[in-house]
C-alpha cells in the first residue's frame, strides 16, 4: 500500500524529483527552474500549455518559449514579477483553472524565480569541468580518482560526510554479483579474504572482468533492458520468443566477454540483415516492434531509449507535453528504419523502397497522421540520399562518432545506473536540457573517457569499480533518519542497497544447493504443464517470471507473498544440497563449526559472528534437519536477497 | 514514510516470529472504553481490526465491517457514536444475544449480518425496533421459529436468510404473512417448483437424446452392413466415371479439332462435320456427368454408412451425459418432495 | 465528524482523484450511479471462446433446442436446466461486440479493456480489484486465480496471466494450480519451522538495525505476511478438505465444480477477486458435441455456486461473471466470432432476471449481428468496475509520467445492469 502510493506520487509530481536530495551549487534558498519550478509546471501547467495542447497559443516547455508567450503576449519578463503575465494569472488564482490552485510555497518559488532572472540548474553547472582531458584514454586509477573528486566536491558543498570503505567481505560479494552475476563460492571467498595483497581489490576486478560470466551477466542485463515488460507475440496463439531473447542476451554476453567495443556491438545489432539462426541479434527489431513485426516507430523508440538516452514514446503520437520533442523528431528518426521488414526470425532491408528517405505518419497516431517527414538526425541536419541505398549504416555512422552528443553518455550513464541503481541523469533515457545531470562534470568525464577509449566497455567498468564511491559500505552510518540517508545516498556518499535480480538469485541458489537444474516450480504446476500455460513448462522462465525485480529501481523490494512462500516452503529448498555434501566429503572430519562457516561463506560471503555461530549450533542440537535447516535460514535472510 | 514502513515491518516480523499462537484473533482484544466522539469511536473500532467505510462514494451512510476482528458484545456500543450506520457485518465473530441489545439501538440500520454467530431466539427481540432493516442474515445460527416471531415488527424487511437454522416452513409462512413482500432464503416452496421445472427440461432433453440415439442406431443398423457393398459400388461407379471422363476428353479433343478445321476451311461441309462431332461430344459428356453424379451419390451413401457407427457411439455418449443431467435434476427435485 | 480520517482513506482508495479530468463526460454521468462499495467477484473464464448459440443465445433451428427459464420470456439452451432456474439471479449480455478474433489479443482486451500494444502493459481486472477493493496488509490475498484444468485438448493459444502493471506487484494474483491441493507452497515443507524461524529472528533484527532501509523493511514485512498467512486460521479457506463431503458432492466432482467451491470459500474468507479458468473451449470441430459433454458439470457447478452464495446471504455482494475471449460462429460454432456473442453475470447486487442486447433473428445467418446495444470491451470493463463499486474516473500515472485512465474514455457503461 505504502509502496504503491510512493510509486504513484513520484510519477505524478514529475521527473525532476531527483533534485531534492542532490547538491546543487549556489544558494539553497534561491528558486531554480529544473529543481523548484519545473515540477510545478509539469504538474499544473504543461498539460494545457505544452507539447500536446497550447491553449491561448502558449507553450511553457522552455524558457525561450515562455518568453515568446502566446496570444496575450510574452508570459514572462525577466526580473519583473509584476510585468509577467504568468505571475499575474497565477497570483490571482486565475490559473490553473479548476479547483486545484497553487499553494503559497509553490507561488513563492515562481515569484522568486522570475524576480531572480529565471536561473537554472544547467546555468549554475555550466562550467563544471570533467577534470581529465577528452582527447586521450587514461588509466583506470586516474579515472577512478577523478570520479571521486567529482563526488567529493558535491559531498563537501552539501556538507555531507561520506560513509567509510566497505570491508573485504562486503566488497567481495558486491563485486562478484555485479561482475559475474552470482555470489562467490566459499573457496573464492576464502581466497580473497585471506589474501594480504594491498592491491587485491583492483586485481580481483581485473580477474572477474576476464571471466565469461562477466559477459553473461552484462549480456542478460542488456537483454532485460531491451525486452518490453511482456515479450511480444502474435495475436492468436500468443507464442513468445523467449528462447530468442535468451539467445540475444547470450550473444551480447559473448561480445562483452570478448572485449568488443560498444560501437561495434551497436553496429552489429542495428544494421543486422539475415536470419536468426545465423545472427541471434535479429530478434532485437522483433522485440521492440509490434506483435512480432518490425515497425519503424518501434525501432526508433528503442534506439532512442537504449542507444541515445532519450525518450520518444510520447512523440510517437503527438508532440511531447513535457519534453522538447516534436512528433516530427520521432518520425524523422523512424524514417531511418522504414526500409527494413521482417519478424522474429528475419530482418531484411529493401534499399529501393519507394519512399526513399521519407516516412508518412500512420493513421494510428493521435495527431498529424498522413504528414510526410524527412529522415533527420535528432536535433541535427536532415538527411537526404540517393533513394536506392540502405539507410541504417548511415545512421549508425552518425551515432557512433566520438563526438556524437548521445551515444557515449547514454552508455556511460546506463552503466553507472547498473552499479549505483541511479543514473547521473534520471531516468536513464531522459537526457534533455531541462533534466540536467546531478553531477555534470562526472557525466562529461565518463562520456569522454568512454569515447576516448574507443568505447571500451571493460575499461569504463574497471574505472567505476576502482573508485572509492563504488567501494564504500552500504551500512547506514551517521544520521539514520530517512532524509539524511537519502541525501547521502543520492550524493554517492554511501553505497546503495539493491535487490538481487532473478538471474543472480537463481544462479546463487543453484551454486548453494549444488544443483544446476534447481527447479522451484510448484509441484502441482509440473503435473499441469500439458496445458497451454507455456512459461510453467520451463523452470528458468518460471523463476524469472516469479522473482523478477523492478527494472527502473533496483532498491525497490517488490517481492510479496508468492515469492516468500516459495523461499519458505518449497520442498526443494529443504531437501539437501550437493554442494554441502561435497564439502563435508572433501573436508577431513569436519566439525559443526566448520560446516556452519562454510554455509555462511557460500551464501553471505562472510564468516559467521560468534553469535550467529552459537545460534546455528543451538538449532543443530534441537532438530534432525541439520545443516539444510541452516542453509534454509541463510537463503531466507534479507541479507541474502539484497546486494550490500 | 519508509521509516514507518520499516517499523511496521519489523514489528510484524517480531510478532510472527515470537510464536505461532500470538496471531490468534481471539486474544488481546482491547477492552471496551466509552468513546467521546465519532472520531474516537472509529479509532477504537479500527483497533479491533474492523473497518469503517462509506457505503458508496459521496454517501454519508456508513458500513462497519467487523469480520475477522476481535469484536465482543460490549464493543458494539461504539456504533452509537456514529451517525448513519446502515450496514453492520458480524459474520463469524464472537458476539452473542447480549450484543444485539446495542445493535437494537442503531435505528438507521438497513442491513445486518449475523451469520455463523451464537445468537439465538432470545436475542431477536432486541432487533424488533429496527424499522429500517431490509436485510437480515441469520445463516448458521441457532435461531428458530420463536425468534422469527420477534421480527414481525420490521416493516421494511425484504430479505431474510435462514439457511442452516432451526426455522421451519411454517415459521417462514407465518412471518411472510405478517410482512408482505418478504423473501426468505431458502424458500423451499419456490425451490421445489424450480427443481421441478429443471427436471422437466432435463427429462425432455433426455427424451430427445434417446430419440436421436434410436435414429442413429437405426442408421447404423441399416447402413453399416451395407458399407462393404457400398464400397464395391463406389469403386465401380468411380471406375465408370473415370472411363466416361476419358471418352469425354477424347470427344472434346476431336470436337475441338473439327471446329478448328471448320474455321480454317470455312466450308459448309466442314462446318457440318464439326457440328456432328460436337453433338457426339455433348452426348458423351452427358454420360460422363451422370456417371459422376452416381459416383458422388454412392460416395455420400458410403460416407454415411461408414460414419453411422461412429455417430451412434457419439449419440450413446451424449445420451449418458443427458442422463446425468436428468438424474441430477431428478434427485434435486426428489430432495424437496422428501422434505429434506 | 470523521471527515479528515475519511478523506485520507477515501482518497487513498482513489475515490477523490481524477475528478478534474476533462474527457470523462460520459463516464462522469455513468459514474453518478450510486453503487455500494466493496463488492467481490468470481470470474469464470472459459478459455478458447465458448459458443453463444450453444449456451445463452440459442436460435430457432440451431443445433441446440432452447428451454424456458425461471424468468418468463427468457430462454437458454436446454442443456443447462439447473442454471435456467437461476435466471432470476442472472443477467445475460447477448450483444458483445469485441472486434478481435485472435485468441491472445482478445484475452488481453477482455481482461483489461484496452487493446494490447508492445512495450506497455495495462492492469488486469483482477489486479484493479485488488488495488481498489483489497484491504492492505490483510492476512488473505485480494486476488487469487484457480486453474480448473481442461477436458479437451483444444488449442486456445497461450493462457493470459493477469498482470498488475503500474499498480504494483503486490496486486499480482496468488495462483492455485490444483484446487484440491490449495495454494502452492502454503503448507510447511518440514516440521521444524519454529526452530528455523527462531534461528532467523536474531539475525534479522541485527541486520535491520544496521540497515534501517526501505528494502529491508519491505523484505521483512513480506516475509512476515507469508508466515502469517501460513498460520492464519483464515488460510484454511484454501483447503477443500475442510468442506463437508455433501457440499463437495453438490458442486460436482469435476475439477471445475471443485474450483467454484474453492472460489466460494475464498470469497467467504475475505479474498476480493477470484478468477477460475477452464481451458480447451476452442471448439473448431463443432461446438455441439463438446458442449453436451461439458453440460453436466458446467450446469451443476454454476447453478450450485449461485444457489450456495444465495443461501449464505453472499450473492448480493458477490458478482459472478462467466465469459471467454469471444464467442463462436453462428450455427455449428466452428470458428472464432467476436461480432455478436454472449456473457453471463449473476448476483453482485446488479439488476438481474434480464437480457441486455439482442442479436439478429432468422435468416441463414441468425445471430450474426448485434441488433441492439452493442457492448465493447471498454464498456464491459467499465461496467464491471462500476458493478464492483470502483470509481472509473480515476487516472493513474504509468511509467514515463504517462497518464492512464482506469477505463478507456470511450467507454459507455451498461446502465441497464446497474441499480
Amino acid at each position: 500500500m505504502f509502496r504503491n502510493l510512493k510509486r504513484l506520487t513520484i510519477c505524478a509530481i514529475g521527473l525532476p524529483i531527483v533534485f531534492l536530495a542532490t547538491p546543487v551549487p549556489g544558494n539553497a534558498q534561491e528558486s531554480l527552474l529544473e529543481r523548484d519550478v519545473l515540477p510545478i509546471l509539469t504538474k499544473q501547467c504543461l498539460g494545457c500549455h505544452g507539447g500536446l495542447r497550447q491553449k491561448g497559443g502558449l507553450d511553457m516547455r522552455t524558457i525561450p518559449l515562455m518568453l515568446k508567450g502566446g496570444k496575450s503576449g510574452p508570459s514572462l519578463k525577466t526580473h519583473d514579477v509584476n510585468a509577467s503575465e504568468m505571475w499575474k494569472r497565477i497570483a490571482a488564482d486565475e490559473m490553473p483553472p479548476g479547483d486545484k490552485k497553487l499553494s503559497a510555497a509553490e507561488k513563492n518559488h515562481i515569484k522568486q524565480w522570475i524576480a531572480n532572472g529565471l536561473p537554472t540548474v544547467a546555468e549554475r553547472q555550466k562550467n563544471d569541468d570533467p577534470l581529465l582531458s577528452a582527447k586521450e584514454k587514461h588509466t583506470p586509477k586516474q579515472v577512478a580518482t577523478a570520479i571521486d573528486q567529482h563526488l567529493n566536491k558535491g559531498l563537501a558543498s552539501a556538507k555531507l560526510k561520506n560513509s567509510p570503505r566497505s570491508d573485504d567481505a562486503e566488497f567481495l560479494r558486491r563485486v562478484y554479483i555485479d561482475l559475474t552475476g552470482r555470489v562467490p563460492t566459499a573457496e573464492q571467498a576464502v581466497t580473497f579474504l585471506n589474501s594480504k595483497d594491498a592491491d587485491k581489490r583492483a586485481k580481483l576486478i581485473d580477474a572477474l572482468l576476464a571471466t565469461p560470466q562477466f559477459g553473461e551477466q552484462l549480456g542478460r542485463t542488456w537483454r532485460d533492458w531491451i525486452c518490453p515488460p511482456e515479450l511480444p507475440s502474435d495475436g492468436n496463439g500468443g507464442a513468445q520468443p523467449h528462447k530468442e531473447a535468451q539467445n540475444l542476451g547470450k550473444w551480447m554476453g559473448e561480445r562483452f566477454a570478448a572485449g568488443d567495443s560498444w560501437d561495434k556491438i551497436t553496429r552489429d545489432i542495428l544494421t543486422v540483415d539475415g536470419e536468426i539462426n545465423k545472427k541471434p541479434q535479429v530478434i532485437f527489431f522483433g522485440l521492440v516492434g509490434d506483435g512480432g513485426k518490425l515497425t519503424p516507430d518501434g525501432s526508433a523508440r528503442a534506439v532512442a531509449s537504449l542507444f541515445m538516452g532519450v525518450q520518444m514514446q510520447c512523440a510517437q503520437c503527438h508532440d511531447d507535453p513535457y519534453r522538447d520533442w516534436a512528433q516530427k523528431d520521432h518520425w524523422a528518426l523512424a524514417a531511418f528504419f522504414s526500409k527494413i521488414n521482417g519478424g522474429f526470425n528475419k530482418v531484411s532491408e529493401s534499399p529501393a523502397a519507394k519512399n526513399g528517405t521519407q516516412i508518412t505518419i500512420p493513421k494510428s497516431a493521435f495527431k498529424n497522421s498522413g504528414t510526410i517527414v524527412q529522415a533527420a538526425f535528432l536535433k541535427g541536419k536532415t538527411f537526404n540520399l540517393n533513394k536506392d541505398e540502405a539507410l541504417r549504416p548511415h545512421f549508425v555512422d552518425w551515432l557512433t562518432t566520438k563526438d556524437n552528443p548521445y551515444f557515449a553518455r547514454s552508455f556511460a550513464n546506463r552503466t553507472w545506473f547498473y552499479f549505483f541503481a541511479r543514473g547521473i541523469v534520471n531516468p536513464v533515457d531522459d537526457f534533455r536540457e531541462l533534466n540536467p545531470p546531478t553531477h555534470p562534470g562526472l557525466m562529461k568525464l565518463l562520456a569522454n573517457e568512454f569515447a576516448a577509449s574507443g568505447f571500451d566497455v571493460k575499461h569504463l567498468i574497471r574505472c567505476i569499480c576502482n573508485s572509492e564511491a563504488y567501494q564504500r559500505t552500504s551500512r547506514v552510518t551517521g544520521g539514520v533518519d530517512e532524509q539524511s540517508v537519502a541525501a547521502l545516498t543520492a550524493a554517492y556518499g554511501r553505497m546503495t542497497l539493491r535487490v538481487m535480480t532473478a538471474d543472480v538469485l537463481y544462479d546463487s541458489l543453484k551454486a548453494a544447493y549444488g544443483d544446476p537444474k534447481l527447479d522451484l516450480r510448484a509441484i502441482d504446476a509440473k503435473d499441469n504443464i500439458a496445458g497451454q500455460s507455456a512459461p510453467i513448462a520451463d523452470a528458468y522462465l518460471e523463476f524469472l517470471r516469479r522473482f523478477g525485480t523492478n527494472k527502473e529501481d533496483a532498491t525497490d523490494f517488490t517481492h510479496g507473498i508468492p515469492q516468500m512462500l516459495t523461499m519458505i516452503n518449497h520442498p526443494r529448498l529443504l531437501s539437501g544440497s550437493k554442494a554441502l555434501d561435497a564439502h563435508r566429503k572433501t573436508t577431513p572430519t569436519p566439525s559443526a563449526e566448520q560446516s556452519v562457516e562454510w554455509l555462511y561463506l557460500t551464501t553471505l560471503s562472510r564468516r559467521p559472528t560468534s553469535e550467529e555461530q552459537a545460534e546455528a549450533l543451538r538449532y543443530l542440537k534441537r532438530t534432525e534437519n541439520g545443516y539444510i535447516g541452516v542453509l534454509w535460514m541463510l537463503v531466507n535472510r534479507s541479507e541474502y536477497l539484497l546486494v550490500r | 514514510m519508509s521509516m514507518r514502513r520499516f517499523l511496521v515491518g519489523l514489528v510484524s516480523l517480531l510478532a510472527v516470529l515470537a510464536g505461532p499462537n500470538l496471531h490468534a484473533q481471539t486474544k488481546n482484544a482491547p477492552p471496551y472504553k466509552p468513546a467521546a466522539n465519532a472520531d474516537e469511536a472509529v479509532k477504537r473500532i479500527e483497533e479491533l481490526g474492523a473497518i469503517v467505510r462509506r457505503v458508496a462514494p459521496k454517501d454519508d451512510a456508513l458500513e462497519v465491517d467487523f469480520r475477522n476482528s476481535t469484536v465482543t458484545d460490549a464493543h458494539l456500543q461504539y456504533l452509537q457514536s456514529l451517525k448513519m450506520v446502515t450496514v453492520v457485518r458480524l459474520r463469524e465473530t464472537r458476539i452473542t444475544d447480549a450484543g444485539l441489545v446495542h445493535l437494537g439501538k442503531i435505528t438507521t440500520l438497513k442491513r445486518l449480518h449475523l451469520e455463523k454467530t451464537t445468537v439465538t431466539d432470545a436475542g431477536m427481540q432486541h432487533l424488533s425496533g429496527l424499522k429500517e432493516l431490509d436485510f437480515l442474515n441469520l445463516f448458521g445460527t441457532a435461531v428458530g421459529d420463536a425468534g422469527l416471531d420477534h421480527l414481525k415488527t420490521l416493516p421494511k424487511l425484504k430479505s431474510l436468510f435462514v439457511f442452516q437454522t432451526k426455522v421451519s416452513a411454517s415459521g417462514i409462512a407465518k412471518l411472510q404473512k405478517a410482512i408482505p413482500g418478504l423473501q426468505v432464503v431458502p424458500d423451499p416452496e419456490q425451490d421445489r417448483k424450480r427443481a421441478q421445472a429443471a427436471w422437466k427440461i432435463a427429462k425432455s432433453a433426455l427424451d430427445d437424446a434417446e430419440k436421436k440415439l434410436v435414429a442413429a442406431k437405426k442408421d447404423a443398423d441399416d447402413l453399416a452392413p451395407k458399407a462393404a457393398q457400398l464400397k464395391k459400388e463406389l469403386d465401380e461407379a468411380t471406375k465408370k466415371s473415370a472411363e466416361a471422363k476419358k471418352k469425354a476428353d477424347d470427344a472434346k479433343k476431336k470436337s475441338d479439332d473439327a471446329g478448328k478445321r471448320a474455321n480454317e476451311l470455312k466450308t459448309t461441309e466442314a462446318k457440318q462435320i464439326a457440328a456432328e462431332v460436337k453433338k457426339m461430344f455433348d452426348d458423351v459428356q452427358m454420360v460422363f456427368k451422370s456417371a459422376q453424379s452416381v459416383s458422388q451419390a454412392t460416395q455420400q451413401q458410403f460416407q454415411k454408412a461408414s460414419n453411422a457407427k461412429k455417430l451412434a457411439e457419439e449419440a450413446q455418449k451424449h445420451l449418458e451425459n443427458y442422463r446425468i443431467l436428468e438424474e441430477d435434476a431428478r434427485k434435486r427435485f426428489a430432495s424437496f418432495t422428501r422434505g429434506d | 465528524m470523521l471527515s479528515r480520517r475519511d478523506f485520507v482513506r477515501l482518497s487513498a482508495a482513489g475515490v477523490l482523484s481524477g475528478a478534474s479530468v476533462p474527457w470523462f463526460e460520459t463516464l462522469a454521468q455513468a459514474a453518478s450511479v450510486r453503487r455500494p462499495r466493496g463488492k467481490n467477484c468470481i470470474l469464470l473464464w472459459m478459455d478458447g471462446g465458448p459458443s453463444q448459440q450453444h449456451t445463452f443465445d440459442p436460435k430457432p433451428g440451431g443445433e441446440f433446442r432452447s428451454a424456458a427459464t425461471s424468468v418468463p420470456g427468457i430462454h437458454i439452451v436446454e442443456q443447462l436446466p439447473q442454471l435456467a432456474q437461476c435466471m432470476n439471479d442472472m443477467a445475460i449480455l447477448r450483444s458483445m461486440q469485441t472486434q478481435i478474433n485472435d485468441h491472445y489479443d482478445a484475452k488481453y482486451y477482455l481482461h483489461t479493456g484496452f487493446r494490447r500494444v508492445t512495450g506497455f502493459e495495462h492492469p488486469a481486472i483482477g489486479s484493479i480489484a485488488s488495488h481498489q477493493l483489497g484491504t492492505p496488509n490483510d492476512d488473505m490475498p485480494a486476488f487469487v486465480t484457480i486453474d480448473a484444468g481442461y477436458d479437451i485438448r483444444n488449442d486456445g493459444g497461450r493462457l493470459y496471466r493477469s498482470v498488475p502493471a503500474y499498480l504494483g506487484p503486490q496486486h499480482s494474483p496468488l495462483a492455485v494450480n490444483e484446487p484440491s491441493r490449495g495454494l502452492e507452497n502454503l503448507r510447511q515443507a518440514n516440521s521444524d519451522l519454529d526452530a528455523r524461524l527462531e534461528m532467523l529472528t536474531g539475525s534479522e533484527q541485527r541486520f535491520a538495525r544496521e540497515y534501517p532501509l526501505p528494502a529491508v523493511s519491505a523484505q521483512q514485512s513480506a516475509f512476515a505476511r507469508a508466515v502469517r498467512l501460513m498460520q492464519s486460521p483464515r488460510s484454511r479457506a484454501f483447503n477443500l478438505d475442510a468442506e463437508p463431503a455433501s457440499m463437495r458432492e453438490a458442486y460436482g466432482s469435476h475439477r471445475f465444480g471443485q474450483s467454484c467451491l474453492l472460489a466460494r470459500r475464498l470469497i467467504e474468507s475475505g479474498v476480493n477477486f477470484v478468477e477460475v479458468f477452464h481451458r480447451g473451449w476452442d471448439d473448431h470441430n463443432g461446438a455441439a458435441r463438446n458442449m453436451v459433454l461439458r453440460a453436466p458439470w458446467l450446469d451443476r457447478a454454476m447453478a450450485m455456486l449461485i444457489r450456495d452464495l444465495k443461501q449464505r446471504g453472499m450473492l448480493d455482494d458477490t458478482l459472478i461473471v462467466w465469459m471467454g475471449e469471444f464467442g463462436r460462429t453462428p450455427g455449428d460454432g466452428n470458428g472464432h466470432f467476436s461480432n455478436a456473442w454472449s456473457t453471463m453475470w449473476a448476483g453482485g447486487g446488479i439488476n438481474t432476471g434480464l437480457v441486455v442486447g439482442r442479436t439478429s433473428e432468422g435468416g441463414r445467418n441468425a445471430g450474426g449481428t448485434v441488433t441492439e446495444r452493442p457492448i465493447t470491451p471498454p464498456d464491459y470493463i467499465a461496467t464491471l468496475c462500476l458493478a464492483l463499486g470502483i470509481d472509473i474516473r480515476q487516472e493513474f500515472h504509468a511509467p514515463g509520467n504517462r497518464p492512464m485512465p482506469l477505463a478507456d474514455h470511450a467507454a459507455q457503461p451498461i446502465r441497464e445492469l446497474l441499480r
